[in-house]
C-alpha cells in the first residue's frame, strides 16, 4: 500500500472513532430526553454507533498490526517513549471493552422496554460508559500521534 | 402495558461484557508477565494483539449465547446487571492503565 493509502486508512480509523463518539453523545442526548417518539431514533442511533466503533476498530486493528510497527520504533526511541508503552498499550486493549459495550448498546435498545425507569438507567450507564472510554481512547490516539512528531524532532535536531 | 424484566439477551451480553472485561485485563498481565505466552499468541496469527483479540471477541460471543439460554430473567434486574458492567469495566479499564503504569 502506498504512503498516502497508509495515512488516509488511519485517519479513516479516527474518522469512525469520533463519529461513533458523536453519535453515542446524540444517543445519550435522547436518552435523556426519553419519549416515546423518540424511540426509533434512539434505536438507530444505537446501532449506528456500534456500527461506527465496530468499523473503526477493524481498520484500526488491520492498520496496528500492519503499520504501527515503523512508528512504534520511532516513538520508543524519542522522548515520549511513554507515548507507546503506556498510551498506546492501554488504548489497544481498553478498546475490546469500548466494542463490547457498543455492541451491547441495540441489545438493550432494541430488545426492552426502554421506558421503563430501570432499563432506561441501564442504557443510560452503557451510553457513559462508551463516550468516557471512547474520548480516552481518541486522546491516547492523538498523544501516541504526537510521540511520532516528537521522535521525528528528536532525530531532526536533537 | 410495560414490561420491567430484561429480556434474555439482554442480560446474557451484559454479563458477558462484565466478565469478559475483567478476563481481558488478566489475560493482558498474563501475557505480558509470561514472555512464552506472549511470543506463542504472536505464533499463532502473526501478532499477539490478534490472538488476544479473537480469544476476548471469541468468548464475549460464547458466553453472551450460553448465559442468555442459562440466565433466569427475574434473578436479574436492570439496576443489578447495570452495576456489574459499571463495576466490572472500570476495573478493567484501571487494572489495564495500573498495570501499563508500574510494569
Amino acid at each position: 500500500m502506498s504512503q498516502f493509502g497508509i495515512q488516509v486508512s488511519l485517519m479513516v480509523h479516527v474518522l469512525f472513532g469520533v463519529l461513533g463518539i458523536i453519535l453515542a453523545v446524540a444517543l445519550l442526548a435522547y436518552v435523556l430526553n426519553l419519549t416515546e417518539k423518540n424511540l426509533p431514533r434512539i434505536r438507530s442511533l444505537s446501532l449506528w454507533t456500534a456500527l461506527s466503533v465496530t468499523l473503526s476498530y477493524v481498520i484500526g486493528g488491520w492498520w496496528y498490526v500492519t503499520h504501527y510497527p515503523a512508528e512504534r520504533a520511532i516513538v520508543r526511541a524519542g522522548q515520549w517513549s511513554w507515548a507507546h508503552t503506556f498510551f498506546m498499550e492501554w488504548k489497544e486493549h481498553v478498546f475490546f471493552s469500548l466494542l463490547f459495550l457498543s455492541f451491547l448498546l441495540p441489545v438493550i435498545a432494541y430488545r426492552n422496554d426502554l421506558m421503563v425507569p430501570e432499563n432506561r438507567k441501564l442504557l443510560l450507564i452503557v451510553v457513559w460508559l462508551v463516550v468516557l472510554i471512547g474520548l480516552a481512547v481518541d486522546g491516547s490516539g492523538a498523544i501516541v500521534s504526537r510521540g511520532v512528531v516528537v521522535g521525528y524532532m528528536g532525530r531532526v535536531a536533537p | 402495558m410495560t414490561n420491567n424484566t430484561l429480556e434474555k439477551t439482554t442480560i446474557g451480553f451484559g454479563l458477558s461484557v462484565a466478565v469478559v472485561s475483567i478476563l481481558n485485563a488478566l489475560l493482558l498481565i498474563v501475557k505480558e508477565t509470561t514472555p512464552t505466552l506472549k511470543k506463542s499468541m504472536a505464533a499463532a496469527l502473526g501478532h499477539h494483539w490478534t490472538t488476544h483479540g479473537v480469544i476476548v471477541i471469541g468468548l464475549f460471543l460464547v458466553l453472551g449465547f450460553v448465559l442468555a439460554g442459562a440466565v433466569k430473567p427475574e434473578s436479574w434486574s436492570a439496576g443489578k446487571l447495570g452495576n456489574a458492567i459499571l463495576g466490572s469495566v472500570i476495573f478493567g479499564v484501571v487494572a489495564v492503565g495500573l498495570f501499563y503504569l508500574l510494569h
